[in-house]
């Protein structure tokens, strides 16, 4: 009964750690928005992941072209350029005593900034960052906690 | 004149008949108990403590509907979007729909795959699976 009792406490805990064990890296992917189906050989967006996506900007097929981790605990910039043209600084800001984790992020393109922000890293609330046309898609910055 | 006196000279004049005291007062309890019949409405403006039982339950009532509807429709955000170049325009919302942070840019050009004046970085080769577009200089 008591080992019952510890199990449970220690599942407990456990669980209520999963978000914060989840959030120590910041996952940045670039993704091609299509209509048309990808080549065979692409990396699609895994289903919920498409779903989300489709909820958003309508499209049916997401490639993933590339792919970054960002280490939340690095209080440095960091960036994830998967084109010459269109890229994104990420920048884990220091962390309060009981606030969120908050990460910077500035979104260049054609070597100029264009948009900057904050972003608080949620589990299971990925952000999206509407990028460019490209050809008859669209980039799609996805970041999310991992 | 005495009241007694008074009381005496009426009995003498005008003598009470039997049985006129109890008609007289059972028409008088009659009229009492028709004109204290309370409306069904009475509660709202007498106070009682039906009324204030129901009016208590009324008000919980409503704060629970009225939170509910705050909470849901309560915009969250996780993210801020500001523009740094004229032209673009930066807006960042929650997607309920998609359950996720969206932040959209107006006004970017559109990405080409033509070589932009850009030096060319370090190429990196692309890891198992990811793909590179044929003839696009500026995917890495």
């Amino acid at each position: 009964m008591e080992t019952k009792i510890l199990a449970l406490i220690v599942a407990f805990f456990a669980l209520g750690n999963i978000p914060s064990v989840a959030g120590d890296k910041i996952w940045v992917g670039l993704y091609l928005a299509e209509n048309t189906p990808p080549p065979a050989n692409a990396v699609p967006a895994p289903e919920k992941l498409t779903n989300r996506l489709t909820a958003v900007f309508g499209f049916k097929h997401y490639e993933l072209v590339k792919e970054e981790k960002i280490e939340m605990d690095n209080e440095w910039q960091q960036w994830a350029v998967p084109r010459n043209d269109f890229f994104i600084r990420v920048e884990p800001l220091a962390k309060q005593a009981d606030q969120p984790k908050i990460v910077y992020y500035e979104i260049y393109k054609d070597g100029f900034i264009v948009a900057k922000g904050k972003y608080e890293p949620h589990h299971d609330t990925p952000l999206f960052i509407n990028g460019p046309d490209f050809k008859q898609g669209r980039f799609i910055f996805v970041l999310e906690a991992r | 004149m005495h009241d007694s006196e008074l009381k005496k000279l009426l009995l003498e004049t005008c003598p009470v008949r039997p049985g006129q005291e109890e008609r007289a007062w059972k028409a008088l309890q009659q009229r009492l108990s028709t004109s204290a019949t309370r409306s069904r409405w009475s509660w709202l403006y007498v106070p009682t403590w039906r009324g204030a039982g129901i009016a208590f339950a009324a008000v919980c009532a409503l704060l629970f509907v009225g939170n509910s509807v705050l909470v849901n429709f309560q915009p969250i955000s996780f993210a801020s979007a500001d523009s740094e170049a004229p032209g673009i325009y930066a807006t960042s919302f929650y997607s309920h729909s998609a359950q996720a942070q969206v932040v959209w840019l107006n006004g970017l050009a559109p990405a080409t795959d033509k070589p932009t004046y850009l030096d060319p970085t370090t190429v990196i080769t692309p890891a198992h699976g990811q793909t590179k577009s044929p003839g696009d200089p500026n995917s890495l």
